[in-house]
């Protein structure tokens, strides 16, 4: 029983610190994605209405 | 936000503009919500350490899904919006409108419990009376319809974004918290005098009599395969991201993530059990834990964290259920009867009107159903009326050039009866058996697709003889 708690401990701590890395990796990359698919949004448009004006 | 929206495929898929990391965000947000949390809270407050075994076959499926582009490269590349659009697309218009019919009821039946379990958590965690909870319910979904409305999928980013720092802080917040107030010594010896080894080791008494071993596996596994390839609000992500190889990372590195999205809210659910003792109602464990645990100036933070996780699965899921509807039922009907595909501005409307009609369903559905067994194992088995079905015609059709109609029709009939059997059936029934009807939905889709193969080709063949 004991190596099954040590397994969940292990689990556990793995799961914390793996979400907290990748949710600030993902929270600092997300603002440059983000720019990046308004400017695509709005190229589409722009685009779209130059050829259906 | 209205003006970055100029069609529909702007609306849905925010026209495959999506890059990594805010993929792999949007999706998590997307997926994390208040019902999420009090779900998995209560395994944990049920059944111990062993409920952690959750967690696993949905990071391996989604490993693997996003490591070989099984099923998902090819859905990425034939550039659809909906699942049942490749119904179309590979058999005919009426399937399209079999599958999403069963996936609309699956979908907003599924949808339909959160507003009221979440207003039950914020009605304990705030002590506001049910009654104006669910006032604030109602402010809060018409709050995320407008959005969601206006902006479609680009709405629903911008605001996951936003959304995400809070959840991420508070439940990080509430682990390590937990943890320091709790203590693990605390935590273990609960777990052993309520459940003894039964609550730590997942393979006792054996593999396959455990309520969490092989069983559950084999059936959360092919679930979950499932979920990730035709679960819309999920495979949506994939369809909004930018490319196929963007969409696969966003998978492979989802399975750590959701590992964590399982795990610590299990854990949560396993320190009220150690905090508050085995006698509350284990749906209201984790708002109880909160409020007794989080300090009262960082409850407030906390209440933001989750009411922030609630608002992001709704404008996912509202927008979600509401393309299968307008795209799959409305659109593939007026399309039967006239002969003619509606124009680009005409299914935007369509698609706002559904929206706001399944927000009035799920909020009258939230107050008349009662959940009986696991919450986790009713969301599941909503799911189910049309995910093994699914499945195996995805598989089939992608992969096996034979594959015919009536296969389709027959995989996805009899995978619909072991869910709509446990949603009818007693609770005793329900918790003893939820695992065999589970992986059962599976094989049965599989054994009518490859009946419905054979029949259609035996006949196919007569057919072709008599006319010789």
């Amino acid at each position: 029983m004991n190596g099954y708690i040590i397994f969940w401990a292990i689990i556990i701590l793995f799961s914390l610190i793996s979400f907290s890395i990748m949710s600030i990796k993902m929270l600092i990359k997300g603002i440059p994605e983000l720019r990046d698919m308004f400017k695509q949004l709005n190229d589409t448009k722009l685009k779209s209405t130059n050829e259906n004006p | 936000m209205k003006k970055y929206v100029g069609g529909i495929s702007d609306y849905l898929v925010a026209d495959r503009s999506m890059g990594f990391h805010l993929g792999l965000l949007s999706l998590m947000c997307t997926e994390i919500g208040m019902v999420t949390y009090v779900y998995y809270a209560e395994m944990g407050y049920r059944a111990g350490f062993v409920a952690f075994m959750v967690a696993f076959p949905t990071a391996i499926a989604f490993y693997i899904l996003g490591r070989t582009g099984f099923i998902i490269r090819p859905l990425m590349e034939m550039k659809i919006m909906t699942i049942p659009e490749f119904f179309s697309k590979k058999f005919n218009s009426s399937i399209r409108l079999y599958i999403g019919a069963l996936m609309a009821i699956g979908g907003i039946l599924n949808f339909g419990v959160f507003p009221g379990v979440e207003a039950k958590f914020i009605n304990i965690v705030t002590g506001i009376s049910q009654e104006y909870v669910l006032i604030t319910m109602v402010v809060m979904l018409t709050v995320v319809l407008l959005y969601t409305l206006m902006g479609g999928m680009v709405s629903v980013i911008l605001t996951n974004y936003l959304q995400y720092a809070l959840l991420s802080l508070g439940m990080i917040f509430i682990t390590v918290y937990g943890i320091i107030k709790i203590g693990w010594s605390n935590i273990v010896d609960a777990v052993i005098t309520n459940y003894g080894e039964k609550g730590i080791n997942p393979f006792y008494p054996s593999a396959t009599e455990s309520e969490f071993g092989i069983g559950f596996f084999i059936w959360q596994f092919l679930l979950w395969v499932s979920i990730l390839v035709c679960w819309q609000a999920v495979s949506m992500r994939l369809f909004s991201s930018k490319n196929t190889k963007t969409g696969q990372k966003i998978y492979s590195w989802s399975s750590l993530m959701f590992l964590a999205r399982a795990i610590l809210p299990v854990f949560w659910g396993i320190m009220a059990l150690a905090y508050l003792g085995s006698t509350i109602e284990p749906l209201e464990a984790l708002p109880l834990l909160i409020i007794k645990l989080v300090p009262k100036g960082v409850l407030g933070l906390i209440m933001a964290g989750l009411l922030a996780a609630s608002m992001s699965t709704y404008s996912s899921y509202l927008l979600s259920w509401s393309s299968v509807v307008s795209q799959d039922l409305i659109g593939t009907t007026i399309k039967l009867i006239t002969g003619k595909e509606l124009s680009s501005k005409k299914q935007l409307l369509i698609s706002r009107i559904t929206m706001a009609a399944v927000m009035i369903f799920i909020i009258w559905w939230s107050l008349f159903h009662k959940i009986e067994g696991y919450l986790y194992f009713y969301l599941n088995m909503t799911g189910m009326l049309f995910i093994p079905g699914t499945l195996v015609c995805l598989t089939f059709g992608i992969y096996w050039h034979k594959t015919r109609t009536t296969g389709a029709y027959l995989a996805i009939t009899l995978g619909a009866i072991p869910p709509v059997a446990y949603l009818l059936l007693s609770e005793d029934i329900k918790t003893a058996y939820a695992s065999e009807m589970g992986w059962g939905g599976f094989l049965l889709a599989l054994i009518g697709m490859l009946i419905g193969n054979f029949l259609h080709d035996m006949f196919g063949f007569y057919k072709q003889k008599n006319k010789i």
